[in-house]
C-alpha cells in the first residue's frame, strides 16, 4: 500500500447545543471515525445533508481539532478548496488574487508571476481590475476557482464544488479538477452526488449519522449509500 | 430521366445515394434500375441496387443482381463484400465464406475483404483464423483504422486484457480523437485490476486526452500548513496594505482623514480645556499634540484588534492560518496609517516652537518602538480574550476612553490629586506619553527607567500571549462556531 498522508483514529467531534428546544446538550457530528488517506488516491465521501461531511473535511484540513481521538498528519500539506471565503469586496480581483495566493502558501513574488495565468483562467478580462463588489456571483466563483487552480497541496480537500459559473466555465473547471485527479493528486472529495463519486473515486466511504461505513469496493459503498437513502 | 444522361457517373450515383442515406429504399431501387441501363460499365448500379433491395427484404432480387455483378465485375471489392453480406442475411455462413474466399482471390490484398473475413471467422468461433486475417488486413489497411479496432476487439474476445490494453493504446496512437478507444483501455485496465489507469482513461474519454499528459512536476517547496515566519510576516503586511487600500476606496478624502481626525480632536480639546476651562499649561497646543497623536495610534490599533479573531472565523476554518494573523494585520494597518501622520503632525508642531528642537529627538525611534511593542502585546492579548468573553467587546470603547483619561493625554497625569498620580505611573501609556513630551516639548532625554518598564511589561504580556496562541488555536476556531 502506498504512503499514508493522513490518519484519523477514533475521532469524534461534539458541539454544545444552546437552543432550549434541543433534548441533548450536545450534537455529535462525528462519532469515532477512523480512516487513512493514502498518497495518490481519490477518496470519495458520500453522505446525506447533515451527515457530518463538512465537519470531517475541517478535521482533515486541521482547522478543527477533534474532541476525542487523534489526527495524525505525516508531514503532508492539506488545503481545502474554498471558493468564496475571504474576498474583500472593495478590492479588485487582482488584489484579492494576490492575497489569496499568498494565503495558499506562495510568496508574493510567486503569486505575481502566476497572476497572468489566474487572470486568463478566470476569463474576467477587464473586470479583473475592478472591485469585487461589481462582480456577479458567477464571476467571483470563477475568480475563486482560478486562484485555487494554482495550488498543488499534497492533499486537496474538495467540498461539492465543480458547479462554478456558467455551463462553459463549469466544464473547464471540471476538466481542471479531473486533470489534477488523473495526474495523481491526492484528493478527498465530499459529495452527495453518487454519480460523481462513482466516476472519480478509487475508494468510497459512506458517512451516516456521524459514523463511517466502508464498503469492499466503490460499487459496494454505493449500494450501502442507496440503502441508507431509501431507508431514510 | 433524359437529363440524367448528361450527368457524369459520379454525379448520377450521388443522386442515387441520397435516397439510400435517407432510407427511402424503394425510390433508390428505381434510380439504380435506370442507371443499370445508362451506366453499364460501372458496378455501383448493381451493388447499390442489390443493397437497396436487401434493405427492402427482397433477397431473391438482390441475389440475382449480385450474381450478375459477380460475373461482370469480379475485380471489384464491393461486389464480394455485398455478396458476403447477402449470404449473411440468409444465414448461410458457408456461402459467405465462399464469397469472401473468391473475393480474396479476385481482389488480393484488399483490407476490407480481409477484415470481413476475420469478422466471419470470429463469428464462427475460429479466433486464430480471425487473427490471421486481421493481421493481413492491418498490413494492407494503410490509413484505415478499422482493422486496428478489430485487432483490439479480438483481444477483448479472447479476454486477453493486457493485449487488449496494448492494442487499444495502439488505436489511440493512430487516432487520438476516438473517445471509444480511451473507454476500452479503461475497461481493459479495470479487468486487470489497474483501477488508477482505468480511471485516467475513463476521464480522458469524457474530458479529452490532455488529461493523460503527465502532470507538471509538483513543487516540493513549503506549502500551506508549514508556512515560514518570513512568509507569514509578508502575508500580514500585504493584507494590512490591502485593507488600507480597501478602506480608502470607500471615502473621498482617503488618507487625508488620518491627519484631519487628530487635528479635529486637537481643536476640540484645545478650545475646551485651554480656553474654556483654563486648564491649559504653557505651550498647550504642542502638549496636546504629543499626547493625542500617539494615543490615536494606540487606540485605533487596540479597538480594531479586539474583534479581529472573531471576525477571522471563516478564514480560519477554510485555511490553516495562525490566529495571530488577525490582530497583527490590524496593528500593522493602524501603524502604517498612523505613523506617517504622527511624524507629520509632530514635525508641524515642532515648527511652532523651534526652541524645543534638540539632539534628544534622536530618542524618538526608541519611544515609537516601545509603543509598538506595547500595542502588539496588549492588542494580541485582547484579541485572544474576546472570543471567549464576547461581552467584553462592548466595553472596549468605554475602556479606551477611561484609559485615555488615565494616561494623561490632555493633561499631565502627575497633576492628579492625592496619590492617584502615583498609581498612574504604573500605566505604561502614561509613561510613554510623558516620554514623548520630554523629548519633543522639553528637549530632554526620556526617562529610560520608565521606557524600560514599558518594554518589560510588554515582554511579560508577550510571554502570556505566546502560551495562549500556541495552546488555544483550536479553541479560537471553536469559539466562533458556537
Amino acid at each position: 500500500m502506498s504512503k499514508v498522508f493522513l490518519s484519523l483514529h477514533d475521532v469524534s467531534v461534539r458541539f454544545k447545543m444552546s437552543g432550549k428546544a434541543s433534548q441533548n446538550d450536545y450534537i455529535e457530528p462525528l462519532k469515532g471515525i477512523s480512516l487513512d488517506v493514502h498518497a495518490g488516491e481519490t477518496l470519495g465521501i458520500l453522505g446525506a445533508n447533515g451527515a457530518g461531511k463538512s465537519t470531517l473535511l475541517k478535521i482533515l484540513s486541521g482547522a478543527l481539532h477533534p474532541d476525542g481521538g487523534k489526527v495524525i498528519n505525516r508531514d503532508a500539506s492539506v488545503a481545502l478548496l474554498a471558493l468564496q471565503a475571504g474576498f474583500d469586496s472593495n478590492l479588485s480581483g487582482r488584489d484579492n488574487a494576490i492575497f489569496r495566493g499568498m494565503l495558499l502558501g506562495y510568496s508574493r513574488r510567486e503569486v505575481l508571476e502566476r497572476l497572468q495565468e489566474v487572470k486568463a483562467y478566470s476569463e474576467l478580462g477587464d473586470f479583473f481590475d475592478e472591485p469585487v463588489h461589481k462582480y456577479s456571483s458567477g464571476m467571483s466563483a470563477r475568480l475563486g476557482f482560478a486562484i485555487s487552480t494554482i495550488i498543488n497541496p499534497d492533499v486537496l480537500l474538495v467540498d461539492e464544488v465543480l458547479s462554478v459559473g456558467d455551463a462553459n466555465f463549469k466544464i473547464k473547471a471540471e476538466r481542471t479538477m479531473m486533470k489534477k485527479i488523473s495526474s495523481g493528486q491526492t484528493v478527498v472529495l465530499v459529495s452527495h452526488s453518487r454519480d460523481q463519486i462513482a466516476n472519480l473515486c478509487d475508494r468510497c466511504l459512506v458517512l451516516n449519522n456521524g459514523s463511517l461505513i466502508q464498503g469492499e469496493s466503490v460499487d459496494d459503498a454505493l449500494k450501502i449509500y442507496d440503502k441508507i437513502m431509501w431507508a431514510g | 430521366m433524359s437529363n440524367n444522361e448528361l450527368l457524369s457517373p459520379a454525379a448520377a450515383f450521388e443522386l442515387g445515394m441520397k435516397p439510400m442515406r435517407e432510407k427511402r429504399w424503394a425510390e433508390a431501387s428505381e434510380f439504380w434500375r435506370t442507371y443499370r441501363d445508362l451506366y453499364k460499365g460501372y458496378p455501383a448500379p448493381w451493388v447499390q441496387g442489390a443493397i437497396s433491395m436487401m434493405r427492402q427484404g427482397d433477397l431473391q432480387g438482390a441475389g440475382e443482381l449480385l450474381a450478375e455483378a459477380r460475373r461482370k465485375f469480379a475485380g471489384q471489392t464491393s461486389v464480394w463484400l455485398t455478396s458476403a453480406e447477402w449470404a449473411a442475411l440468409r444465414h448461410n455462413s458457408q456461402q459467405e465464406s465462399a464469397f469472401l474466399a473468391d473475393g480474396r482471390r479476385n481482389c488480393p490484398n484488399q483490407w476490407q475483404l480481409l477484415a470481413k473475413s476475420a469478422e466471419l471467422e470470429l463469428k464462427l468461433g475460429n479466433i486464430d483464423a480471425a487473427e490471421a486475417f486481421n493481421q493481413q488486413a492491418r498490413e494492407h489497411a494503410s490509413e484505415h483504422i478499422e482493422p486496428w479496432l478489430q485487432y483490439a476487439e479480438l483481444a477483448e474476445k479472447r479476454e486477453d486484457w493486457p493485449q487488449a490494453e496494448k492494442r487499444w493504446k495502439r488505436v489511440i496512437e493512430l487516432k487520438p480523437e476516438l473517445a471509444r478507444a480511451y473507454r476500452q483501455v479503461a475497461v481493459s485496465c479495470k479487468q486487470q485490476g489497474k483501477m488508477k489507469d482505468a480511471r485516467s482513461y475513463r476521464l480522458a474519454a469524457q474530458y479529452g486526452a490532455e488529461l493523460l499528459a503527465p502532470a507538471r512536476p509538483q513543487q516540493t517547496r513549503k506549502r500551506p500548513g508549514q508556512v515560514g515566519l518570513l512568509h507569514f510576516m509578508q502575508l500580514v503586511s500585504t493584507k494590512a496594505l490591502l485593507n488600507m487600500k480597501s478602506e480608502s476606496a470607500r471615502t473621498r478624502l482617503n488618507y487625508t482623514w488620518v491627519v484631519i481626525e487628530p487635528l479635529l480632536h486637537l481643536i476640540i480639546y484645545y478650545y475646551l480645556f485651554g480656553h474654556l476651562l483654563h486648564r491649559g499649561s504653557e505651550n498647550y497646543g504642542l502638549f496636546l499634540l504629543c499626547g493625542l497623536v500617539p494615543w490615536m495610534w494606540f487606540a485605533k490599533a487596540i479597538s480594531n484588534c479586539a474583534t479581529s479573531i472573531v471576525g477571522g472565523q471563516s478564514l480560519m476554518l477554510n485555511t490553516n492560518i495562525a490566529p495571530a494573523f488577525f490582530p497583527l494585520v490590524n496593528i500593522f494597518q493602524a501603524t502604517f496609517k498612523q505613523l506617517p501622520a504622527l511624524l507629520c503632525l509632530l514635525g508641524l508642531g515642532l515648527l511652532t516652537d523651534l526652541q524645543a528642537i534638540s539632539w534628544n529627538l534622536l530618542w524618538l525611534p526608541l519611544i515609537l518602538l516601545s509603543q509598538l511593542l506595547l500595542t502588539l502585546a496588549l492588542g494580541m492579548l485582547l484579541a485572544a480574550i474576546i472570543p471567549f468573553m464576547r461581552d467584553l467587546a462592548n466595553l472596549v470603547a468605554t475602556g479606551l476612553t477611561l484609559l485615555m483619561f488615565l494616561s494623561g493625554v490632555i493633561y499631565d497625569y502627575r497633576s492628579m490629586p492625592g496619590n492617584i498620580g502615583q498609581w498612574l505611573q504604573y500605566n505604561p501609556m502614561a509613561q510613554l506619553i510623558s516620554a514623548y513630551r520630554e523629548v519633543l516639548l522639553e528637549g530632554k532625554a526620556p526617562d529610560l527607567t520608565s521606557l524600560g518598564y514599558v518594554i518589560l511589561a510588554s515582554a511579560v504580556v508577550f510571554l502570556a500571549n505566546y502560551f495562549i496562541y500556541t495552546s488555544q488555536r483550536s479553541n479560537f476556531v471553536r469559539q466562533g462556531m458556537l
